[in-house]
């Protein structure tokens, strides 16, 4: 289980990243991380929606009340221009993280 | 119970909370039965899927807090609104006063011909009579407002019109401005300054001279807003249902601890401030009617006096004070950080209980205050009553001027504490 800073802090590149392959609704990204992480990353509707309304504020999304197609009505979100660069930032980001890791995992013996 | 009921119940928890826009109640809603439906796609029953969907949302509580964590807009908004429901009573009990001044002002005229009593005792009688024929007014008025309420065709307006003020803060921030306005305004002109009549008055009736009666006019507001409520909740349309039952019902949907709070702190909070806001008020206009009747500058007051009356004024802005003091030190104290603390300020009884504590402090200060100024020997002429008397529109117009200082010790705090839940729930960036 990650610890709750890091779900906190990979939020918002996660969200960001699944609203770039197209739109989607708060229960669909919930289902979808949970799948792509194997169910080791749950996020809660409580942590979810919160943080969408805070990247809606921001102008990074933006979103729309539609008629699914099972005929329920949802809150579909889309990545804005501004989204779309705030996630290439993110992106560059975690990018030094990850690498840094990498690099350091390799000099730890008992990892290799 | 039905589940579309039970997903409507559970909807009016999130809602009591205040802190859940409608928007993101039917997104909330939205994703129950999403979750709903893939449960019972894998073999559950409804009533199963719709408590195991609603198990992993979450409790109200802990939602609420949630979504106060990253806006706090819905949370403040629902705050303000529920203070504004307490201000309405406030705001016809000061109307009622008005209404009252207008019942002395004639009476004065019939019985003294427009000149101020030479004998202090009938001044003192002649004030306290008006009064209470006074508060019966005020009480008749809330009546037939009540009645009005309760009327089939005003009743779908008032729901809407509750349903708007929670959700617009357009709509709120002018009714708080213009309702604060217009109650101290009121208050004010129908409460001639009563120190001006009991510094006239023998020592020994100076004691007497106003608890009784604004202990009763102190307990008409809360009385008011219970009436109201139950004038508004009563729906004669449905009689199919015993009557106390229904009122309970949706008692329990539109009331809630925190809402009965901001309530009582509409009721208390611009009660008390309006107040302080007259108390001061007395102050500086003794001082310039002394400074005219004096054709001079010989002071009117002595200076101790003045400062005692002026601490009075002062205890509200130093709340006002405090909460921002305790944001510009919260980054330098580590304590203060602790959630607890913020806690406390933010919560409805602390300030509910602050403005009951004000409110009852000042009912119980003012005699001794007069009293003691009585017995420090300084003694309010006629002709300064008079003058206080005779301007006292001039005096209500000064009081609606001097409004935008308690609107802002009002907002300031509240803008504050919104600011630092929104910077503090900052979305964590890594590197």
């Amino acid at each position: 289980m990650l610890s709750k800073e890091l779900v906190a802090a990979s939020t918002e590149p996660l969200v960001l990243g699944i609203l770039a392959t197209g739109e989607s609704y708060g229960y669909e990204l919930i289902r979808r991380v949970a799948e792509m992480s194997d169910n080791r990353i749950e996020w809660s509707e409580g942590m979810l929606y919160p943080v969408l309304h805070y990247l809606e504020d921001m102008g990074l999304i933006e979103s729309e009340w539609k008629l699914g197609d099972s005929g329920r009505r949802r809150k579909y979100y889309r990545l804005t221009e501004p989204g779309r660069r705030a996630l290439e930032d993110r992106k560059a980001r975690w990018e030094v993280v990850n690498t840094t890791l990498a690099k350091v995992w390799m000099l730890t013996p008992s990892l290799q | 119970m039905n589940i579309d009921a039970q997903i409507q119940a559970w909807r009016a928890r999130l809602q009591v909370t205040g802190a859940i826009t409608a928007d993101s109640l039917d997104e909330l809603e939205s994703s129950l039965r999403e979750a709903m439906v893939v449960h019972i796609k894998n073999g559950l029953s409804p009533q199963a899927a719709f408590d195991e969907a609603q198990r992993r949302l979450g409790g109200a509580n802990e939602l609420a807090s949630e979504f106060a964590k990253v806006d706090s807009t819905a949370l403040i908004r629902s705050r303000i609104a529920w203070m504004i429901v307490g201000l309405f009573p406030t705001l016809w009990y000061a109307f009622g006063g008005f209404v009252a001044m207008a019942v002395r002002r004639v009476e004065f005229w019939i019985q003294f011909r427009g000149n101020f009593p030479e004998d202090p005792l009938a001044a003192f009688e002649f004030w306290r009579h008006t009064t209470i024929a006074g508060l019966t007014a005020e009480i008749a008025a809330l009546g037939s407002l009540g009645l009005c309420l309760r009327h089939r065709a005003i009743r779908p307006l008032l729901w809407r019109f509750l349903e708007r003020l929670q959700s617009d803060s357009r709509v709120q921030a002018g009714l708080l401005f213009l309702g604060m306005t217009t109650v101290a305004g009121l208050r004010f002109a129908s409460r001639p300054p009563t120190i001006v009549f009991t510094g006239l008055i023998p020592e020994s009736a100076t004691r007497f001279s106003l608890t009784p009666v604004d202990f009763l006019s102190f307990a008409v507001p809360p009385i008011a807003l219970l009436l109201l409520l139950c004038a508004i909740l009563w729906d004669r349309s449905h009689r199919t249902q015993p009557r106390c039952e229904q009122l309970w019902e949706r008692a329990g949907q539109l009331v809630s601890r925190h809402r009965l709070a901001w309530m009582a702190f509409g009721i208390f909070g611009f009660g008390i401030l309006s107040l302080w806001v007259a108390a001061i008020g007395i102050l500086v206009l003794a001082l310039l009617a002394g400074a005219i009747e004096a054709s001079g500058l010989t002071p009117i007051l002595e200076p101790t006096t003045i400062r005692m009356m002026g601490l009075l004024g002062i205890v509200p802005a130093m709340m006002g004070a405090a909460l921002l003091a305790l944001r510009l030190v919260k980054p330098i104290i580590p304590y203060l950080n602790k959630s607890r603390i913020v806690g406390l300020i933010q919560s409805s009884p602390t300030w509910t209980l602050l403005s009951l504590v004000l409110n009852l402090g000042f009912f119980a200060i003012a005699p001794w205050v007069e009293f003691y100024l009585v017995r420090l020997g300084f003694h309010w002429s006629p002709s300064l009553a008079h003058h206080l008397m005779a301007h006292h529109w001039g005096v209500s117009a000064f009081f609606i001027l001097l409004n935008p200082f308690v609107f802002a010790m009002i907002a300031v705090p509240i803008w504050f504490t919104s600011r630092r839940i929104r910077s503090r729930a900052a979305v964590p960036q890594p590197v």
